[in-house]
């Protein structure tokens, strides 16, 4: 057969990676190295050093934004708004659990629709939503759940939607008229999943029975809140006056917000903090360059050409089967890299067939999963950061359900007549 | 599994680190040395683009520029090659052009390397050679196979989102895409003053023709074609029956109106000229690629294309034969060539005409070598 | 923007360096390790 070679490069480095993994008990960063390094001799390619190290600039942009996010969340930690907030929401909603939990939700899911980064929304809305979720009486991992869904259910949802900017491009389809068929894939689902998820475990909330975290609104006053203000203002001026404005990017709208919880509110030392966030950080950024090493021999030794034209010329039934399990499969490398590599082709195998615009929203929308695929499961991996939970597939657990339904319905909106 | 770290060890990690660091390095600046194009004998004046454009000087992006005069008068004809440096065939027929074209009408200006920043790296994540080689009378040549990017070391780093001066939301990335980017900005990212600058030539030269030569993944629906603007489309028309007639399949597409920043709209909006874009199949940018490797760009053999045709998934025939750079190459030039005639029939005032250039019947004859000697 | 994007690198550099010198389980060593060769690369090749 002409595909051995592949096959069993491909069988060698899953292999590799899962021996390093669970049995030799290898973080998944290094796991990841040693199988790119097998698979790459494997396959013929020797010891390609220049391959090895271009692979770990495929996610340094996110490199950056996630240590820079992780400053911030650290900052504003240490300077007592993210306890402050929590405590404030919880006394002003107290008597209405139900509304709480919606109106979180959709705040949970705001920095995700104006970044388009599952990642940023888990790190910052999320981690103020996380503390109250929790006091209300919602177990830590499903809030873990929670805030991980709305993290990329923000991300499908518009004005900001990656995923589907990939997808058009790669079949010259403009980013417009994309808002409604977004709002209808992520809306519906934002809330079927916080209420399927929390409504079972709300309850009256009784402020004398639950260890409110601390407020310390009394030494700082509204001050205390600026981190977070600074915040919101300079996202939504990168995004909404993008071509006006010159744009910042994510990670120094991290440091500029992060700086500013120096002035305001409780006194903490910068370089300790800074390396304390950069060492929590580690695991995850370490994942990103092993990932990106991994693709980069997947890629060399055509390894990743086995796998996506098996996976593409499929007749239409099998298509869909695929489009619902390889997508998200393929996006645990991340959402982005999964609508690029599979999203595009299935984008071309379906032209002419559907409504292109609604079709290309739903790819995104079960792209948009493969944060959630274990082994990087970026958006799982920073809920658990974020509720403090140290295994991620204790949280990623909670996900299946919601990711098996966001499949069914991401294949509807494919097949649906209008 | 958990073992103790000691200082020694750290610093003998990071020293390791930095070894890899050191030969990685080393590669990446290898690509940093533009290879050499030897101007032919209708090379008339070497200029950059900054000429045109003076805020491009000292720039990363300031590409040269050849001008190519044939002995009598007539009109001007643009051909900007490299616009994407993993697109080898647009780059290498504005090479071939430079190197052997001499011209009997009117003026040719040719950019080979329309984004030079894009040439110094190589896509992260895609597995690319930085090399690929050319085998010529006189030994092998070698190219850089550079990113469809302008380097993150040059421009850096890139928005979530790009709003291009058309107000076309991209993802980030396309912001280092020259060909996303028109009509440029003075003052914008460097991708856009780049953009800017190729405005500037096309105003200030006033071609009566424009050409954007490009290549594209055998399953994506443009390949094997010419794409016009509305004001092109009649010329594009009459040279594709041409080509009929020779057996090239390039196919008639017309420019999107509503897609804003590439070039064939927005020169044809914003300037006198008539663009033209060109696509030939090619399968070393491709996403169902097998191996990637330098003998992919030349001869343009993989097996999971060969499947993918059997399946009917590609927009371009595809055997055993592969897609060789000497065919695309000829199919570029050919197509420019009977582009080029048909508007000089029409036009006898603005004509341009080849006297010699390698087309396809001399490509099919001799190869690509011969022409890429380096003398004339 | 460069510059200040190129003063961020650097300074996570040496947060990723300190961090793993001082650190004492061998695989986060080895994590630090590989972290750090693209934040070393990019901060100096950066124009």
């Amino acid at each position: 057969m002409a595909s051995q070679l592949e096959l069993i490069t491909f069988l060698s480095m899953v292999s590799v990676f899962v021996v390093s993994a669970m049995l030799v008990k290898l973080p998944v960063s290094l796991s990841l190295v040693s199988a790119s390094v097998v698979g790459a001799l494997v396959g013929g390619t020797g010891f390609p050093i220049r391959h090895f190290v271009e692979g770990t600039f495929g996610y340094l942009d996110t490199v950056l934004v996630i240590a820079t996010a992780m400053i911030f969340m650290k900052s504003i930690q240490h300077s007592g708004l993210l306890s402050t907030m929590a405590n404030q929401i919880i006394r002003s909603f107290r008597n209405q659990p139900l509304f709480l939990l919606i109106v979180l939700t959709f705040f949970a899911m705001f920095p995700g629709m104006i970044t388009g980064s599952s990642t940023v929304a888990v790190l910052t809305a999320g981690a103020i939503v996380a503390p109250v979720l929790i006091n209300i009486g919602i177990p830590r991992n499903t809030t873990g759940a929670i805030i991980a869904l709305a993290g990329i259910l923000g991300m499908i949802a518009p004005p900001v939607n990656i995923p589907a900017m990939i997808i058009g491009g790669g079949v010259d389809m403009p980013y417009i008229g994309f808002s409604l068929p977004l709002i209808l894939a992520t809306l519906p689902l934002a809330v079927l999943f916080s209420l399927g998820l929390g409504y079972k475990h709300l309850g009256k909330i009784e402020l004398n029975k639950i260890e409110l975290p601390k407020s310390h609104y009394e030494d700082c006053g509204l001050t205390l809140y600026i981190p977070f203000i600074v915040l919101i203002v300079l996202l939504v001026v990168e995004q909404g006056f993008t071509g006006i404005v010159p744009s910042l990017g994510m990670p120094l709208i991290f440091i500029i917000s992060a700086s500013t919880a120096l002035v305001f509110g409780k006194k903490f030392e910068v370089w300790k903090t800074a390396r304390r966030a950069v060492d929590e950080a580690l695991p995850i950024i370490g994942i990103l360059a092993g990932v990106g090493i991994f693709i980069q021999i997947m890629t060399l030794t055509g390894v990743r050409g086995f796998v996506v034209s098996g996976l593409t010329g499929l007749p239409s039934g099998l298509l869909f089967l695929s489009i619902g399990i390889s997508m998200p499969i393929f996006g645990a490398v991340s959402a982005y890299g999964s609508a690029s590599i599979l999203g595009v082709p299935f984008m071309l195998a379906l032209l002419g067939t559907t409504d292109q615009i609604l079709a290309a929203s739903a790819l995104s929308l079960i792209a948009g999963l493969g944060d959630l695929m274990p082994p990087t499961a970026l958006a799982g991996l920073f809920a658990a950061q974020v509720v403090e939970q140290e295994n991620y597939f204790k949280i990623v657990k909670y996900c299946i359900l919601p990711g098996i339904i966001t499949i069914g319905y991401g294949v509807f909106l494919i097949l649906s007549p209008w | 599994m958990k073992f103790k770290g000691t200082k020694y060890s750290a610093i003998g990690l990071l020293s390791l680190s930095l070894l890899l660091s050191f030969f990685a390095g080393r590669s990446f600046l290898e690509m940093r040395n533009p290879k050499p194009i030897f101007a032919g004998p209708d090379v008339k004046e070497v200029k950059h683009l900054s000429d045109y454009a003076p805020v491009l000087a000292g720039t990363p992006e300031d590409p040269r520029v050849y001008v190519m005069e044939g002995e009598q008068k007539g009109g001007t004809v643009f051909i900007l090659g490299g616009t994407h440096p993993n697109e080898p065939a647009g780059f290498l027929s504005a090479v071939t052009i430079v190197e052997n074209a001499t011209l009997e009408r009117g003026r040719l200006i040719v950019i080979p390397r329309a984004n030079p920043s894009g040439f110094t790296h190589t896509q992260p994540l895609e597995g690319s050679p930085q090399f690929f080689s050319v085998k010529t009378p006189k030994g092998t040549r070698s190219f850089r196979f550079g990113s469809r990017r302008t380097n993150p070391i040059h421009q850096w780093p890139d928005p979530n989102v790009y709003v291009n001066k058309e107000g076309q939301k991209l993802a980030g990335f396309e912001i280092r895409n020259l060909n996303r980017s028109y009509p440029g900005d003075k003052r914008g990212y460097l991708t856009e003053k780049l953009a800017y600058g190729i405005m500037e030539l096309i105003r200030k030269e006033k071609p009566q023709i424009s050409f954007d030569l490009h290549e594209s993944s055998p399953e994506y629906p443009v390949t094997n074609a010419i794409v016009a603007h509305e004001k092109s489309m009649e010329l594009a028309t009459m040279a594709k029956l041409n080509l009929d007639l020779l057996d090239i399949d390039m196919k008639l597409e017309s420019s999107p109106a509503n897609l804003r920043g590439i070039s064939h709209r927005e020169w044809g909006e914003r300037t006198t000229t008539n663009p033209i874009l060109l696509e030939t199949p090619n399968p070393s940018q491709g996403r169902l690629r097998g191996e990637t490797t330098a003998d992919l760009i030349v001869e343009g053999k993989d097996k999971y294309y060969l499947s993918a045709a059997n399946k009917g998934l590609l927009f371009t025939d595809y055997t055993e034969k592969g897609l060789p750079l000497e065919l695309r190459v000829a199919q570029h030039l050919q197509t420019v060539e009977e582009i080029l005639s048909v508007f000089s029939s029409s036009n006898p005032e603005k004509a341009v005409s080849f006297k010699k250039i390698p087309d396809l019947s001399k490509l099919n004859e001799k190869g690509l070598g011969p022409f890429l000697t380096g003398i004339n | 923007m460069q510059i200040v994007y190129r003063i961020i690198t650097i300074a996570l550099t040496i947060l990723v360096v300190r961090n793993t010198v001082e650190e004492e389980d061998l695989s986060r060593q080895a994590i630090g390790a590989l972290v750090f060769i693209p934040l070393l690369l990019r901060s100096l090749m950066i124009k």
